[in-house]
């Protein structure tokens, strides 16, 4: 018998709301299992098991608010093995807050006798749906939100999805704040940048593009993605997570690409192993995170997954981005957008396409000049597009 | 272009590839990136979904014509292709 907890989803989350169990009790799960979906400051996850079993009682009933490390349920494990997952660098060392609190109930008020998660709730009031009218299929027969959509569907309305589901704007501000105030006051940050010319880069992805259809069509982002993920491994103490005062490397470098979100805010979910990804695995990789991220479908463990993140501007942006580190991880590169800049070519000024990549390093784990290198070692990556 | 508005038919590509947005308030005229605010991934798609939908593989060096929804109906009907939609 083991306990299935709340997860801790970053370093800004500490509490969260079951709005959905996907599996019952007495049902077989295997490692991998999305059972549950989670509400969280950041909006709403997947969360996966990591063992397999048989999960035999459901202790938190959707729609209610626990902490982190708080048990949801608990699993009757086969001949499983347990935990094969190490556990996931937890931003503050996972204590479980013992004992738990009893947990609160955060039905709306206006919901009498009616028991409807959160999610639910605000969807039914964006579809101007009256939850009464609504029956639930949930735990206890707590409406959930597909029963809501599925009332809207059956009134032959189409839900036109708008915006994520379980998204707040100001708790996701909320959670940002909370994630960086702590990476400011606790990482001291050093900063560098360099000037990449992307001439040959860009070529080579205009060629490239003008003899693919349209639907394989590669992006400048994933050229950088990439070099950045190689680079990391001739860098490897900036891949990883500062833990109990002292540097944790990964092997595995698992990128968290930041995806900025239209109602506000931003998450940078993980695209494993990119280092061992063709450039067409990770354009596939990247094109699935952000359509996830956008409608709230990503997964628990892509939260705290990620060894180092990139944040790249795109055309758009800002010239040079010195981005906060997210805690516990190791350092952020950032890029700025693509734009002519005099560069020497051959002793003579020339305009060039430039990006300034920059790297913010954690300088408790690392000293500027293996930030100086991996930016070297990023450069050198974008010089030979056609290895990446 | 023939057949159901095509500044509509657009739109509905566009909820397809941006579902976090309310694609009936956006401007025919509001610049796609500028204003609301698609990034590169996003245009991608959209160029995608008019390709298999409409049958128009706008190339990449293009980009710069189809920047607006009303831009990008008279790229189409310039390339004289789209397909009269069934009704």
């Amino acid at each position: 018998m083991s306990d299935f907890r709340m997860p801790s989803l970053g370093a800004d989350m500490e509490k969260g709301t079951v709005v959905e169990w996907l599996k019952k009790p007495g049902e077989k799960i295997a490692r991998g299992d999305v059972v549950a979906v989670v509400e969280t400051q950041k909006g709403a996850f997947e969360v996966e098991i990591f063992e397999d079993g048989v999960l035999s009682e459901i202790l938190v009933p959707v729609g209610t608010e626990v902490p982190v490390g708080a048990v949801l349920a608990r699993i009757e494990s086969g001949e499983a093995k347990p935990l094969a997952k190490p556990a996931p660098p937890a931003p503050r060392p996972a204590v479980a807050p013992s004992p738990t609190p009893p947990p609160r109930p955060s039905l709306p008020s206006a919901g009498e006798r009616l028991r409807l998660s959160p999610a639910a709730a605000r969807r039914a009031a964006e579809l101007h749906v009256d939850p009464h009218s609504v029956t639930g299929s949930g735990q206890g027969g707590a409406i959930t939100l597909a029963d809501i959509e599925a009332a809207v569907a059956r009134a032959g309305r189409t839900t036109g999805e708008k915006g994520r589901r379980g998204f707040d704007p100001s708790a996701m501000r909320q959670a940002i704040a909370s994630a960086m105030a702590r990476s400011k006051r606790e990482i001291p940050h050093y900063y560098l940048s360099l000037p990449i010319d992307m001439s040959r880069a860009l070529q080579w992805l205009a060629a490239e593009n003008a003899r693919r259809d349209v639907e394989n069509r590669l992006l400048a982002g994933v050229l950088l993605l990439k070099a950045t993920a190689l680079a990391l491994k001739d860098v490897p103490e900036l891949n990883g997570f500062w833990i109990e005062g002292g540097p944790r490397l990964s092997t595995g470098i698992h990128v968290g690409w930041a995806i900025s979100l239209r109602g506000g805010g931003l998450m940078a979910p993980a695209i494993h192993d990119a280092d061992g990804k063709s450039i067409d695995q990770l354009m596939a990789a990247l094109r699935d995170l952000v359509v996830r991220a956008r409608t709230a479908r990503l997964r628990g463990s892509e939260m705290t997954d990620p060894t180092v993140t990139v944040t790249s501007l795109g055309e758009r942006g800002a010239e040079r981005v010195y981005g906060v580190i997210y805690p516990p991880q190791l350092a952020i590169v950032g890029f700025g957008a693509v734009r002519p800049a005099p560069a020497i070519v051959d002793g003579a000024v020339a305009a060039r396409p430039t990006v300034y990549a920059t790297v913010s390093g954690d300088h408790r784990a690392s000293d500027g000049v293996s930030g100086s290198r991996l930016l070297a070692a990023i450069d050198s990556r974008l010089q030979a597009p056609e290895a990446l | 272009m023939n057949g159901p508005d095509p500044i509509d038919r657009l739109r509905k590509i566009l909820e397809s590839v941006a579902p976090d947005l309310d694609v009936s308030t956006i401007g025919v005229d509001e610049d796609l990136r500028n204003d609301i605010g698609l990034d590169s991934m996003d245009f991608l798609n959209f160029m995608i979904g008019i390709s298999k939908q409409l049958g128009v593989a706008i190339p990449e060096a293009d980009y710069g014509k189809v920047t607006t929804l009303a831009k990008c109906v008279r790229y189409i009907e310039e390339q004289g292709r789209i397909k009269r939609a069934p009704a």
